[in-house]
């Protein structure tokens, strides 16, 4: 046999689910200590993974937040015909079964967490709650195993919050509450952390509007240190500690940020029942294939 | 050189010694392991302890065998009795904890604890000032975790708990994580920052000490085996001819003729 610098790529990309069914193995094989939860898990790379992309961009579209940047790390790979090999990681952790009675939720025994839980299901910025600890202690553990196979095939590996957030909209895991997802490749040396597909975008003024930005908005106590007349000023002036008032900081409503919030949830209830049936039709059409 | 010799019996005499020690080296790496492993935000939250010693782990069983009774948990008793055993028959124990779970949340609203869009069901269930989690009054705490805790943490600790496994299962050293180990543990001050505590014993031994346990073993353990022989065979010798001036036969019965 003899395969070509190209041939040699692609069969190296072709790969990635071989190694992907490796990662699976070793999700299922990992410790517990209750030993009692079901991940669940699946592959998906190709097309089949472009609602998930497409969701990731209308969630990030306006925020320039995560799931905006994995939007564009996945569309720059997917563009140039190496999409990653996404395994998703799932598992339903609302409910205790393991009757340990820890506490780490805050009741005191299983049963009166499991009551709260079924009265106060919901949905938060990533996950179905609420959680049992051990569950998720559970899951942190099969997911590290996940991480920890594929960097023994030292493969360009990262683990998403925002892609499992997509994919538990886009239902594709059902009868779960939390989903991680785990891209394998593309090969490059950095893709995910050096993130080659922001290097265009990532300016001067960008990094000045936007990091900085949220960086003095994230970090106040950081960058308003001052007693000074900066701007923003938590101290009102020289001898701030003169001050009648004791209240160095006022909350104000961001409207930029609340405008955005508040157009978020309607664009994406109005997409994800489109997004949500081209996913059941991409599982229809690949039931019982076995990935072939 | 000197000459480093390992044998597996007698426990705790110089040559299992010498393969202790490198369990302790395998604790360590496990250790280093769980601080790289992948967490939310690359926030550094995961304090590590090695206990190391006869004395030191006894102790540890002690008290998971107290916790066994004083919880007053019925369906995990024997759970807590079994696992103190392990603890006896291992070489060394690393303690893995998460100082952040409790006392400074991820914050991020993410829903795992609660279902909710925000950490209030977190905040609400402590003492808060200054939006800060007070953790100064530790009598508050009923069960054997003192929850609600930050489930964005609780994930990134199974990361860090999964990597010392995973180390583990690279050097082929015997390992798995128990609660009942992490509590006792963090109650006896190993990774005492820490709300919720992992134990992850580890041992060098031909059989895997954590693995294949029986009913009542508690009682019915290598150790307590021992230690039955010892007592009944004591008790079999009792009596006993002097050997100098009696020879006694080794042939089939009716073919004494040679004995005196």
């Amino acid at each position: 046999m003899y395969a070509g610098p190209e041939d040699s790529k692609n069969m190296a990309y072709e790969g990635l689910v071989d190694v992907a069914k490796h990662v699976i193995q070793a999700v299922r094989h990992a410790p517990q200590i209750t030993g009692r939860l079901e991940v669940k898990t699946a592959i998906v790379t190709g097309e089949d993974l472009l609602p998930l992309i497409e969701f990731l961009a209308l969630v990030g579209e306006d925020n320039e937040a995560v799931p905006w940047m994995d939007n564009l790390t996945y569309r720059k790979a997917y563009d140039e015909g190496k999409p990653p090999v996404v395994v998703l990681m799932g598992a339903d952790l609302t409910t205790s079964t393991s009757g340990w009675n820890c506490g780490a939720c805050g009741f005191a025994t299983c049963a009166e967490f499991n009551k709260h839980s079924k009265l106060h299901r919901g949905m938060g910025m990533q996950a179905f709650g609420p959680s049992c600890m051990l569950n998720t202690l559970e899951m942190g553990i099969a997911c590290d195993y996940a991480c920890a196979a594929a960097s023994k095939y030292d493969i360009e590996n990262r683990i998403h919050t925002t892609v499992g957030l997509s994919a538990l909209h886009l239902e594709y895991l059902e009868d779960v509450s939390y989903i991680l997802g785990l891209s394998l490749g593309p090969q490059e040396e950095f893709w995910y952390y050096n993130r080659p597909a922001l290097t265009e975008i990532w300016t001067k003024e960008f990094n000045d509007s936007w990091t900085m930005d949220k960086m003095r908005t994230l970090f106040s106590t950081m960058f308003q240190s001052f007693s000074g007349n900066f701007h923003p000023a938590i101290k009102s002036y020289d001898k701030w500690w003169d001050a009648m008032t004791q209240d160095f900081v006022s909350v104000t409503p961001d409207e930029e940020l609340n405008k955005i919030d508040e157009e978020l949830l309607p664009k994406v209830i109005a997409a994800a029942p489109q997004l949500r049936e081209r996913v059941k039709a991409i599982k229809a059409r690949n039931a019982g294939k076995k990935g072939e | 050189m000197p000459r480093i010799h390992i044998n597996e019996w007698p426990p705790y005499a110089p040559s299992n010694q010498n393969s202790k020690d490198c369990s302790l080296i395998a604790a360590k790496l496990m250790m280093n392991a769980a601080q790289t492993a992948p967490v939310t935000g690359g926030v550094d939250q995961i304090e590590g302890e090695i206990v190391y010693g006869h004395d030191e782990l006894d102790d540890i069983a002690r008290k998971m065998e107290e916790l066994a009774y004083s919880l007053g948990n019925k369906t995990k008793e024997d759970q807590w009795k079994y696992e103190a055993v392990m603890v006896r028959e291992s070489d060394v124990m690393l303690f893995l904890g998460d100082y952040r779970a409790k006392e400074t949340p991820m914050d991020s609203g993410c829903g795992i604890c609660s279902g909710t869009i925000d950490c209030g069901y977190v905040y609400e269930r402590r003492r808060v000032a200054a939006g800060q989690i007070d953790i100064t009054d530790r009598s508050l705490c009923k069960t054997a975790i003192d929850g609600p805790l930050c489930g964005v943490r609780i994930i990134d600790f199974g990361h860090c708990v999964g990597s010392a496994l995973w180390m583990a299962k690279t050097l082929l050293v015997d390992c798995r994580p128990f609660l009942t180990m992490g509590i006792a543990g963090q109650k006896m001050g190993y990774c005492r920052n820490s709300e919720i505590v992992v134990g992850l014993p580890i041992a060098t031994t031909s059989k895997n000490p954590y693995v294949d346990i029986q009913l009542d073993y508690h009682v019915f353990n290598m150790e307590k085996i021992i230690d039955s022989v010892r007592k009944t065979y004591i008790i079999a010798r009792q009596a006993g001819p002097d050997y100098r001036l009696r020879r006694l036969s080794r042939k089939p019965a009716g073919d004494e003729q040679e004995d005196e």
